[in-house]
């Protein structure tokens, strides 16, 4: 929430004309919910479990939809009553995404290079658990940031797309930033399982102006 | 008592929408208009690319995102790496282009653009994308992106239309739920349906919630002067409403703001006088009925010179609608295509109804200079300017690819100026945000007599004036008396209480172009600081 609204009040200074029109640098409403569905392919295949990514009449200017009476919209770029609007819908369709990865393959999108060490701890260890359930601690501080490094050019793209969208941070310390924000985590609660760590990892990138612009 | 309130309440709101419909009361010395051509001022800038270019990996990410509204996926990037090692990368992008264009969120994309642009209020959710959405939250899923309007705008993306089939379209496609043709109403007359069966057909509310089972199409003759793409479509028509006193004329303003690029704002002289129509409503000493106040009004809305400014060209092109203020009438009525180009020229072109209006309209250079500025705008930016000769390359090559849409889309992506990396330097969005503003002056005061003499420059164009530092500074100081921008605005005199209230944020950053010398888009100042 804080970086969102840090990385928002710098390029909302010096950014012209995105958000108003919906379509330049700012996706709108619908086609965020269009990008998350790719992100979180599984949430979206039932739309009554992902209700709070729908735009009604009250998030309708929120999420930059234009006023037909004026032909702007009301809000020029994302502001506190979008992040009212996406925070829920991200937390909601995370969550049905992960509860629905029960198996290996349903969730190697989220393991990303993690699969093979979680295919095998599960044949050696974790027989009758979940993937997402073994603990994030069963995993080396190498190992969880190649899953930062995953999902970042997952969600994100590569250090070249990170460059050009020009918000300040480079690849290299969106990742940094990211690991150390996990391992307080592990720090704080060795218990944590991937789910919730994955949980975390998402939501932190996905809360990140680079999702929405480019 | 009553009916007095009455009475003045109506004359009050008749005066209100008068000055609505000229954008002003009063004011009525006789001025000449200047036509206006789509973002003219930028026509003489000398045309330097801004910007770094995109290297090829975030190319592919921008290339996606714009198109598609979502990043490449790992996949595409390992495929564009093995590209660049072969160096077929150019065929590489014009392939991804085409692939990301096939692509239904594509589609929704420009239909929601579309959307815009018409200002026809958007569907928030999109079952074509989520097919489970219609059934898990019917709710949500309205008429309207089922409508004939809508299957316009998707049947230009879906089949590669020319865009010219948003004026000149002859067929339209009809949600059809439970065996009920919705829509056909709006159509049945000039279909000659015969006005018993009338009953059974829908017009619906845009708001009414169904899922379309098919669709019924009609399809009409080329040449059928009674039919005009969207622009005979119901939510056109729903958007726009005709009443007694507009006189199709908001149609008519409408068509010019989408296809010609013309704001339709009226002119404004620089001594504004918001008691001269009041006057001329209720001349002193003269006692009038109200009939006679109703013919008076109605009489002066598109007589006036000031009202002139638009209505000479929105008169004619809405008699072109007259006969149909609800429904498609089964008649043609004959209106006129006029307007000024930019050399002064007049355009006359008679039609026998809207469909020959429209025709002649995709036919104008202005129109197809137009267009390729809302393509330049959706995909290029609307901070970036297009000099004179970009404008030229891309009206050739709108033509060239027959106007069809996404071919066109294909080409723009493909110029370096889609290449560019987006700007987040605050000295440059400064000179945008400033030359934004001024546009906007320019959008009234363009081709307005002074007082003293002459007329005001562009304030847009720049230098301002003739060019020499003097008169670039005079103009200077005087915008910024006009807007009081000392005090942020509290007295300003401009724009007048009727035209647009400036942000603080938009003055102060104005103030500060003008401290520092006011700088172009290179850098250039225009007087020393």
């Amino acid at each position: 929430m804080k970086k969102i609204f840090l990385v928002l009040i710098i390029l909302c200074q010096n950014v012209e004309a995105a958000y108003d029109s919906t379509n330049l640098r700012y996706l709108s409403g619908h086609e965020i919910v269009i990008k998350l569905s790719s992100v979180l392919p599984v949430a979206f295949q039932d739309f009554t479990k992902v209700g709070k990514c729908i735009i009604d009449e009250k998030s309708f200017a929120a999420v930059g939809f234009v006023n037909p009476q004026t032909g702007k919209s009301v809000y020029k770029e994302p502001s506190a009553a979008f992040l009212n609007w996406y925070q829920p819908c991200l937390a909601q369709a995370l969550l049905v995404e992960l509860e629905s990865s029960r198996t290996l393959s349903e969730a190697s999108l989220h393991l990303g290079p993690l699969d093979k060490k979680v295919a095998a701890l599960i044949t050696e260890k974790y027989s009758k658990v979940s993937p997402l359930t073994i603990p994030a601690a069963a995993f080396s501080e190498a190992e969880i940031g190649d899953l930062v490094a995953y999902h970042v050019e997952r969600i994100i793209g590569p250090d070249e797309v990170i460059e050009s969208l020009e918000t300040r941070t480079s690849g290299n310390e969106l990742r940094a930033a990211l690991l150390k924000e996990l391992k307080k985590i592990i720090g704080h609660n060795p218990s944590v399982n991937l789910l919730q760590l994955l949980s975390n990892l998402e939501t932190e990138i996905l809360l990140r102006d680079e999702f929405f612009i480019y | 008592m009553k009916k007095n309130t009455l009475f003045f309440t109506t004359v009050f709101g008749m005066m209100l929408l008068l000055s609505a419909a000229c954008g002003r009361f009063g004011a009525l010395e006789k001025q000449p208009e200047k036509p206006r051509v789509s973002n003219d001022s930028d026509e003489n800038q000398e045309e330097v690319l801004q910007g770094t270019p995109l290297n090829e990996v975030a190319l592919l990410h921008k290339l996606s995102m714009s198109l598609r509204g979502q990043a490449p996926t790992s996949e595409e990037y390992k495929q564009l790496k093995e590209t660049l090692s072969k160096k077929t990368e150019q065929e590489f992008f014009s392939r991804k282009a085409k692939e990301y264009m096939n692509t239904a969120t594509y589609r929704e994309r420009m239909v929601l653009r579309l959307e815009e642009l018409f200002n026809l209020k958007s569907s928030s959710s999109r079952p074509f994308l989520f097919p489970g959405a219609k059934e898990a939250l019917p709710f949500s899923v309205t008429y309207k992106q089922f409508s004939a309007t809508e299957n316009v705008f998707r049947d230009i993306f879906t089949k590669n239309l020319s865009w010219d089939f948003l004026l000149n379209g002859k067929s339209y496609r009809l949600p059809v739920v439970k065996d009920v043709i919705y829509e056909l109403d709006f159509y049945s007359n000039v279909l000659g349906l015969p006005s018993e069966t009338r009953e059974f057909f829908i017009f619906p509310d845009a708001n009414d919630i169904f899922t379309p089972e098919s669709y019924k199409e009609i399809s009409f003759a080329d040449d059928d002067p009674r039919i005009a793409g969207v622009l005979t479509s119901p939510r056109f028509f729903e958007r726009y409403t005709n009443t007694g006193l507009n006189k199709n004329r908001r149609r008519a303003a409408a068509v010019f703001r989408i296809f010609l690029c013309d704001p339709m704002m009226a002119a404004i002289p620089e001594n504004h006088d918001s008691k001269s129509l009041a006057d001329l409503v209720f001349p002193e000493g003269e006692a009038k009925t109200e009939t006679e106040i109703r013919t008076s009004i109605d009489s002066l809305h598109g007589s006036q010179p000031d009202c002139m400014a638009c209505h000479y060209k929105l008169d004619p092109l809405g008699l072109g609608f007259r006969l149909s203020p609800q429904l498609l009438h089964d008649e043609a009525s004959a209106g006129s295509l006029v307007f000024k180009k930019s050399n002064g020229e007049n355009v006359t072109k008679s039609g026998r109804g809207i469909g020959d209006i429209a025709k002649h309209l995709s036919e104008q250079p202005e129109y197809a200079s137009c267009q390729v500025e809302h393509f330049w705008n959706w995909f290029i930016g609307t901070d970036v300017p297009i000099g004179k000769r970009t404008r030229t390359e891309l009206v050739k090559n709108f033509n060239n690819v027959g106007r069809r849409a996404n071919d066109f889309i294909a080409y723009l992506v493909s110029r370096p100026e889609f290449r560019m990396r987006k700007s987040n330097d605050p000295q440059r969005a400064m000179v945008v945000e400033t030359k934004n503003f001024l546009k906007r002056c320019d959008s009234c005061h363009d081709g307005v007599k002074r007082a003293t003499g002459g007329q005001l420059p562009r304030f847009a164009t720049w230098p301002i004036g003739d060019g020499s530092a003097e008169q670039t500074k005079d103009w200077l100081s005087k915008i910024s008396k006009s807007l009081d921008l000392e005090n942020q605005g509290k007295n300003r005199t401009m724009p007048t209480k009727e035209g647009f209230k400036p942000t603080l944020v938009e003055l102060n950053n104005l103030k500060k172009w003008i401290e520092q010398g006011a700088p172009d888009e290179r850098g250039q100042k225009m007087v020393s600081p």
